[in-house]
């Protein structure tokens, strides 16, 4: 496995990248500026489903938004420096976070977008992530295992790929990768999805001498998703996977407007930066 | 196999039969769900299992073990129920299904208060708006008011809806560009009939007047 030389201070870094992460998408999205919307467009998810239409009224404004934001970042910034109880902090920022973000998609598509960085943040409530750089540290009860921790993380982080893989299988078979149907996910998404103006996926689409490279690239991120949960077990495995699965996320915004950082960045967390580890002690 | 495990397989065959009888009437998505469950939930055993061989003894009994199967189970079942509704264990289908329409989506293009037309980015008006979510929730409003195929009428389902949520949009962006007010919002349907690799057809649906409150 590639976290055997996986120690206290390690794995408190992947808390504070991870929780830096969350920073980065919380304070730069103002979503509470949502308020501006009709409340009728709105279809709860999540925790909001909760609400009754009265209570979710009396929500809908840029203030109560404004102060979950904030309440969210607060625990962020507790759970990420480790005062008083961190562990405690991250499992109520993991409530306020999936909050968050249920909202954001009550206005549309639901979409996997934070929702792999959502599920390693539960995961990291749970293992000894504030031995070492918290304001409190917690204090080690017998032996810690912290490779184990890290190879729980990249399991649920991995599993998210590999059930996306068996999907297309088990729905299309391997008749989706001799098709025309990632040049059409291509263009679709190109035109449909305004983030980026990126054009090139439209030339990919006109250009049908590329479709066989399309559908091979296509083939290979499928088995590089179908492999995923097992990668950590090798340095090797772990290599390959990465110089499939990077290229495919820094690719993705261009030809197809999708783009998701947070995956990108903690496949390089999980998989990458364990590869550069040397023995070192705590 | 641990209690844990045997739990998670009389789980599974719980929302084995809950997703059997949504998918019954589509025998490729029966096919499919038959495929599906068990790979699924043959991966997340051997996973476990090759995880716990390299691990020391009881491991899988700490609390991060505990938990990492916990939210492994739920992404099982998540990935059999396909409900939006199991936020944040969703399933994962992307790009699975192959295409059976032609590419077809909805356009927006702005007239500013210059005079000025330019293409209209809801997604750009805030992060939280972007990844696909605005658009596809105001597609899926334009064609159950039967955009798809026709001009927009005042007197469609969801009509004044449309129209307000177009209006807030206008407003955020004129927030963002005060110099910029935009005056109208036409919705354009674009199709391509011919596939990924033929041209655009563009009809226009509607011009929606959007100018900002004073």
């Amino acid at each position: 496995m590639i976290y055997e030389l996986a120690n206290a201070r390690r794995l408190a870094a992947t808390r504070c990248i991870i929780f830096c992460i969350w920073f980065w998408e919380l304070a730069r999205d103002p979503f509470e500026r949502l308020a501006a919307l009709p409340p009728a467009f709105f279809e709860p998810l999540g925790p909001w489903r909760l609400l009754t239409p009265a209570a979710l009224g009396a929500v809908w404004n840029e203030a109560s938004l404004l102060g979950l934001r904030l309440l969210t970042l607060t625990t962020l910034m507790l759970a990420l420096l480790g005062i008083g109880s961190g562990r405690a902090w991250a499992g109520g920022f993991v409530v306020l976070a999936t909050t968050c973000t249920s909202f954001v998609r009550g206005f549309g598509h639901v979409n996997h977008a934070q929702v792999q960085l959502l599920l390693v943040t539960i995961v990291l409530c749970a293992a000894p992530a504030w031995d070492a750089l918290a304001v409190h540290r917690d204090r080690p009860l017998g032996s810690r295992n912290y490779g184990f921790s890290f190879a729980m993380l990249a399991l649920v982080f991995a599993f998210p790929y590999f059930e996306t893989g068996v999907h297309r299988l088990a729905r299309e078979g391997a008749q989706l990768f001799v098709s025309d149907a990632i040049a059409h996910f291509i263009v679709r998404d190109t035109s449909v999805l305004d983030d980026f103006e990126f054009t090139q996926g439209l030339w990919l689409g006109e250009n049908t001498w590329t479709w066989p490279l399309l559908n091979l690239g296509f083939a290979l991120v499928t088995c590089a998703e179908l492999a995923a949960p097992w990668v950590h077990h090798r340095r090797l495995t772990c290599l390959l996977w990465l110089s499939v699965m990077l290229p495919f996320h820094l690719l993705s915004p261009v030809i197809m407007h999708v783009f998701f950082l947070d995956d990108a960045l903690l496949a390089l967390l999980l998989y990458g930066w364990p590869l550069s580890w040397k023995a070192a002690t705590d | 196999m641990t209690r844990g495990l045997r739990f998670a397989a009389a789980a599974l065959a719980a929302v084995a039969v809950a997703g059997g009888a949504r998918a019954a009437g589509d025998w490729r998505l029966i096919v499919a769900f038959l495929l599906e469950l068990p790979l699924v939930t043959l991966g997340l055993i051997t996973a476990w299992r090759l995880t716990r061989r390299h691990s020391p003894p009881g491991a899988e009994r700490s609390p991060v073990g505990r938990v990492a199967l916990i939210v492994s189970l739920l992404l099982v079942a998540g990935q059999v129920a396909k409900k939006k509704a199991t936020y944040p264990f969703l399933a994962y289908t992307m790009y699975g299904n192959a295409p059976s329409q032609p590419i077809g989506y909805y356009a927006y293009e702005a007239t500013l208060r210059s005079g000025e037309r330019q293409r209209f980015r809801p997604s750009k008006l805030l992060p939280a708006l972007g990844s696909a979510r605005i658009v596809r929730g105001l597609s899926r409003r334009l064609d159950a008011a039967g955009c798809a195929n026709a001009p927009l009428d005042p007197s469609a389902p969801g009509y004044e809806l449309i129209v307000e949520t177009l209006r807030s949009l206008a407003a955020l962006h004129a927030e963002r560009h005060p110099n910029a007010p935009v005056e109208r919002i036409d919705v354009i349907r674009v199709t391509r009939p011919e596939g990924p690799s033929g041209p655009e057809q563009r009809a226009e649906r509607s011009r929606i007047h959007v100018t900002p409150k004073s």
